[in-house]
């Protein structure tokens, strides 16, 4: 006797619903509980361990706890801050970064037999998620199972196709709001849905993976992974839904993997506190529809959200305008940023400069995206830190904020601009950003071109450094001491030349766009 | 014994000098000139400080320009990644273009 699908392993065997509440079973058997109540933090990077981890948790009355980062600093964070807590993990899922002294359990097989157990009522206090605050200090949010059992519902209508079995592949973590509705609520509170067992990463692995599994695919991912399908040259089978969420998709790039995996791309928009609130199909709709179990409200721009589970009313931080029986997404709040999907505070970001040993003043700055420009835009940070180089407070940041955030650019002041009222002068900041120095381009006729690299054309280094130099103000004032051509400038790019002094020496450097071309250093004639 | 990179030249060749242009190109990277990366510094996490977010770039270029994919299940994947002069080998074995 088989149970239906839950599951679609690795190499594309179904594990039946029974089997996947028997390791669950098994989980709890295992870990001997008795009377005590521990937390469980699913660390499992296997959807189906995940899941196990949920059921177990959901039948015998235990809370779940769901960082808000996969990473070592933020599980740390969890684990301290809940104290009795058992860190699941899947088979060879690395866990060496975990503090010490915290329990750590690996999911399991179940042996053949093993009873599964009922996915019912929800004996369980709920699921606890967390957002990273603006005080630095992670937010928890939990949220019973009776309220992610109803956006399950939701979920599978916005998917569609009644009565036909469908897997989910998904390339969102599942502990975020996001991924728990989708690949693990999903499934396991609605009929018809199986998961991936693996998140697949690279575009290789995504194409692997919905051409292992069965029936009708469901690909839940987000707008930088369906633009990098989009542009590698990659081959999917038949796709019938692609959902996206954590950053807005736009008309064009829907369109795009409509056209190109011949499927249909619903977008959701949630949060952490409510999960899904609305969905729109953005390569014909800039509304969304708003889920018809709560209330919504405008002020200001502001959607304000009321929900059945929630006492307070949640007021969501974007700009958002009402339109229609709908709602508008116009852009983020000032404080929220948004890198390749994941979400930070600047407040919070700017704290975590400022604990730095030996920072004394800082800010995260968000600046505008490069239209032109490959990759996500990264935050910039600003930085007074009299016996610290750039590198160094990179370096430490690197401890205590997700990769994603750490920035690329950190410009190191002398002072922070300040504001009559002792607020850092954001506009000074951002004028920083901007003034980059003079700029010259030569003409793909000048004479120095000839003869070279007909067709694209590459400017000589002497040419570079003569034009340099004069941008700089500098002919005959100073000796070359030294200088280096980093990378290739063409004809008609624009260079930037900067320029830094010091008592003896001043360092001249010229980029196109962000690749450098020339670094030299003079020494000043004095006379 | 020693291994063959701890004997390797310090010295960047053509091929380490492209992908290094590569990098800095595709990432965008300020304040990194192609000439600094380190050859035998850890390109994530430590060292040069890449992200996830930036091996989906990089995997996307290399597939785009030396014609082959990297995926997770890669007997070598720690390796690809591991650094200039370990992504430089990588793609000078596995290119076909």
């Amino acid at each position: 006797m088989t149970s239906p699908a839950l599951v679609i392993g690795a190499d594309g065997k179904p594990l039946g619903r029974d089997a996947m509440l028997g390791r669950a079973r098994w989980l709890l058997d295992s870990l001997g509980l008795g009377d005590e109540k521990p937390a469980l933090l699913p660390f499992c990077s296997r959807f189906g361990d995940f899941l196990a981890a949920v059921a177990a948790a959901r039948h015998a009355g235990l809370r779940l706890v769901l960082p808000n980062d996969a990473g070592f600093a933020a599980v740390n964070t969890v684990i301290a801050e809940t104290g009795d807590v058992i860190v699941l993990a899947s088979a060879g899922d690395d866990t060496s970064g975990l503090m010490g002294m915290c329990a750590v359990h690996i999911v399991a097989d179940a042996p053949a037999g093993t009873a599964p157990l009922t996915w019912g009522e929800a004996a369980s206090a709920g699921i606890s998620l967390f957002t990273s605050g603006t005080t630095g200090v992670p937010v928890r949010h939990t949220h019973p199972f009776a309220m992610l059992d109803a956006g399950a519902e939701k979920w599978a209508a916005m998917i569609g196709a009644p009565g036909q079995a469908k897997t989910l592949v998904s390339t969102v973590p599942p502990q975020h709001m996001y991924g728990l509705e989708s690949s693990i609520m999903l499934p396991l509170s609605t009929p018809d849905f199986a998961v991936y067992d693996l998140r697949p990463f690279f575009v290789a692995n995504v194409a692997e993976a919905l051409n292992t599994v069965p029936g009708q695919r469901v690909l839940v991912s987000t707008p930088m992974h369906l633009d990098l399908l989009v542009r590698e040259d990659v081959v999917l089978p038949p796709v019938h839904t692609v959902v996206s969420a954590t950053t807005a998709l736009d008309a064009e790039l829907a369109q795009a993997v409509e056209s190109k995996f011949r499927t249909r791309v619903v977008e959701v928009f949630g949060t952490t506190e409510t999960g899904l609130i609305g969905t729109r199909e953005p390569a014909r709709e800039e509304v969304f529809t708003p889920r018809d179990d709560l209330k919504i409200s405008f002020e200001d721009r502001r959607m304000h959200v009321t929900s059945g589970w929630r006492t307070a009313v949640l007021t969501i931080d974007d700009t958002i305008d009402p339109s229609g029986d709908g709602f508008r997404h116009i852009g983020r709040g000032d404080d929220l940023i948004n890198v390749a999907g994941k979400r930070a505070s600047l407040a919070g970001l700017t704290r975590a400069l400022k604990q730095v040993d030996g920072v004394r003043d800082g800010m995260f700055v968000m600046p505008e995206g490069d239209p032109a420009g490959r990759g996500p835009v990264r935050p910039v940070a600003f930085a007074v830190a009299p016996d610290m180089n750039a590198d160094q407070v990179r370096r430490a940041l690197r401890k205590s904020i997700a990769p994603a955030f750490v920035p690329r650019r950190i410009v190191m002041l002398e002072e922070m601009p300040k504001t009559g009222v002792g607020k850092p002068h954001v506009a000074a900041l951002m004028e920083l950003l901007e003034d980059r120095g003079v700029t010259f381009s030569i003409p793909a006729g000048h004479p120095s071109l000839a003869g070279h690299f007909p067709g694209n054309p590459i400017v000589p280094g002497a040419v570079v450094l003569d034009h340099a130099l004069r941008a700089a103000g500098m002919p005959g004032a100073a000796a070359l001491k030294s200088v280096k051509f980093t990378g290739v400038l063409r004809a008609k790019e624009d260079c930037i030349v900067e320029t830094s002094e010091s008592d003896h020496a001043v360092e001249i450097t010229c980029r196109a766009g962000t690749r450098q071309v020339m670094r030299a250093t003079l020494r000043r004639i004095t006379s | 014994m020693q291994s063959v990179s701890a004997m390797a030249s310090s010295e960047k060749t053509p091929m380490h000098l492209e992908v290094a242009e590569l990098i800095v190109d595709v990432l965008n990277l300020e304040d990194v000139a192609p000439d600094d990366i380190d050859l035998d510094a850890p390109l994530f996490n430590e060292g040069l400080g890449l992200d996830s977010i930036d091996a989906l770039e990089l995997s996307l270029e290399i597939s785009q320009r030396y014609g082959f994919q990297i995926k997770s299940d890669d007997p070598d994947i720690d390796k690809v990644f591991g650094s200039l002069r370990q992504l430089a080998e990588t793609i000078e074995s596995r290119r076909s273009q």
